[in-house]
């Protein structure tokens, strides 16, 4: 659906995106991780066109996005409304944006404010900072873009508001399948959403996978220190911890049915590493190893 | 519906509110010009003069019409363009429907202005004796109204194209553009100052020499020209430009 090749984009002399290669395919949901100044923002803003690339392609459907209205109008993205509009009401920028996006969705769009409780006869500036961000979540929903793009979606959100945004998320995605990239930090909320993570470290896409994929492969080891030292020799480490003649080791890789019974069989614990620490572990500068 | 017809139904949305606002207070405005002008003319005088006599009241709305089209220059690149293009608008979308709200806007502007200024003849001529009524532009009153209205427009079309570029440049450069505004008129005043008069004096001989021979269409030709001309430097500005 989406194909980024050797994207690269730096503001001044500042690296903020280097060779970017990345597939993104139809009715998936991606979650899109890296730390604070990875690039992801800037990523996003590239694949909707919003910022003028350095150097790379990026083709929607076989198309060239730049400039192209086609791939363009099939895609929103969702970022925290420009300043400039702040002394807009709420129920203005909603029809503006049912005028701009293609498959608006009105009926949903009533059913999302009810849901939300959203007074949309406010202006902008006077809502609250969770209450700005479901504007932008009800238009990313309504719009029924076929590539919908969250951009920090759940900024200034309640516990509440999140789970019913990730609730009406998949109610939606399981009628109306469309691609849904979400850039977020609270991964192990919404690591149940995501069917593929792509991880963006230093400038780079490090990391590409199904979320299975990555639960299959990411496994923390703890028991004794030599047994556990034995099993996880040439294997690819994400941490090393040791409480005395204990060893707690992450590792990165496949296991069989066959090598989890025997290091069971040699009193070693297998767990499997939640993906927010798996993030942090890949984050960390270990990845270079992992991949 | 395609992209650029839904980004003009956008730029609508927006305008019409905008104009909508703008022209009730100016005709507020003028209702209050005429009821002053009835009741208070010999302690109170409003309007436009020639000679010490009041020719007409609605002419005074051209200035506010001009820092509309100023204001709205900047304001559709400030405001529209980052929503437009966070709503999945390209830039030359985007750039179409602002030629094309440009067009509207000096057309509707224009016809608004040249109503008033007809009713205005009539209003005026009964509250002041001997009005002389300006804007006589041929002898056939349908034609003459055209014209009235081809000149309006063509003025407010060079209006908006000019502060099209103003507009564009705030929003790439924001406050350096108008720093670097400023030097350049301040440093071109001292240092090129004859030169500059000397260009101005160019354009009035262009002026003068088209006169006798495009008549009432020399402003109109001149406008749509330098408009032509504004609005193709404007993309060549604008097409790369980043949210």
């Amino acid at each position: 659906m989406l194909e980024i090749k050797g994207l690269n984009k730096s503001f001044g002399s500042n690296l903020v995106l280097k060779d970017i290669n990345l597939d993104i395919e139809g009715n998936k949901i991606y979650g899109l991780l890296g730390r604070n100044g990875a690039g992801k923002t800037t990523l996003l803003n590239l694949i909707s066109s919003q910022l003028i690339r350095n150097s790379g392609d990026i083709k929607y459907q076989g198309e060239e996005i730049f400039e192209n209205s086609k791939a363009i109008e099939d895609m929103c993205l969702v970022k925290p409304l420009p300043e400039s509009s702040k002394d807009k009401k709420v129920r203005d920028i909603f029809t503006m944006a049912r005028l701009m996006y293609k498959n608006w969705d009105e009926s949903y769009k009533e059913q999302l404010i009810s849901e939300f409780n959203l007074n949309t006869n406010k202006r902008l500036q006077k809502l609250s900072a969770g209450n700005k961000t479901i504007v932008g979540l009800i238009i990313g929903l309504a719009s029924r873009a076929k590539l919908t793009i969250f951009d920090e979606p759940t900024l200034g959100l309640d516990a509440a508001m999140r789970y019913m945004f990730y609730n009406s998320l998949l109610k939606d995605y399981e009628t109306n399948p469309r691609t849904v990239i979400i850039s977020t930090h609270l991964i192990d909320e919404l690591a149940n959403l995501f069917e593929e993570v792509i991880i963006l470290n230093s400038n780079m896409i490090t990391l590409k996978d199904e979320v299975s994929n990555l639960r299959e492969r990411s496994y923390f080891l703890s028991g004794n220190g030599d047994i556990v030292n034995e099993i996880v020799k040439n294997r690819k480490i994400l941490y090393r911890e040791e409480l005395g003649s204990t060893m707690i080791v992450g590792i990165y890789d496949n296991l069989s049915e066959n090598e989890k019974r025997e290091i069971r069989s040699r009193n070693i614990e297998i767990s499997t590493i939640p993906l927010q620490k798996l993030f942090v572990f890949l984050t960390e500068g270990t990845l270079g190893e992992v991949m | 519906m395609d992209a650029t017809s839904r980004i003009l139904r956008f730029q609508l949305f927006n305008f019409k509110k905008t104009a909508s606002v703008f022209w009730t207070i100016l005709l507020i405005l003028n209702i209050i010009g005429y009821v002053i002008t009835k009741f208070f003319y010999s302690k109170i005088q409003i309007g436009i003069f020639h000679n010490g006599q009041l020719v007409s009241i609605t002419g005074s709305n051209i200035m506010p019409i001009l820092i509309f089209f100023i204001i709205y220059g900047i304001v559709i690149y400030h405001e529209n363009f980052r929503l437009a293009l966070n709503f999945g608008a390209t830039r030359r979308d985007f750039y179409k429907s602002v030629l094309a709200m440009n067009l509207i806007a000096s057309f509707t502007f224009a016809v608004i202005q040249a109503i008033l200024q007809v009713i205005d003849k009539l209003f005026v001529n009964k509250m002041v004796v001997n009005s002389v009524i300006s804007f006589q532009l041929n002898s056939n009153p349908i034609v003459n109204f055209l014209m009235i209205i081809l000149v309006f427009m063509s003025i407010l079309l060079f209006t908006a194209s000019f502060m099209n570029i103003i507009g564009i440049l705030q929003y790439r450069y924001g406050y350096k553009f108008w720093i670097g505004l400023g030097i350049l008129i301040f440093g071109s005043s001292i240092f090129m100052g004859v030169r500059i008069v000397q260009l101005f004096l160019r354009f009035t001989d262009l002026f003068l020499y088209l006169l006798p021979r495009l008549g009432v269409f020399t402003i109109p030709t001149l406008a749509i020209l330098a408009s032509t001309i504004f609005y193709v430097i404007g993309y060549s500005l604008f097409r790369k430009v980043s949210c």
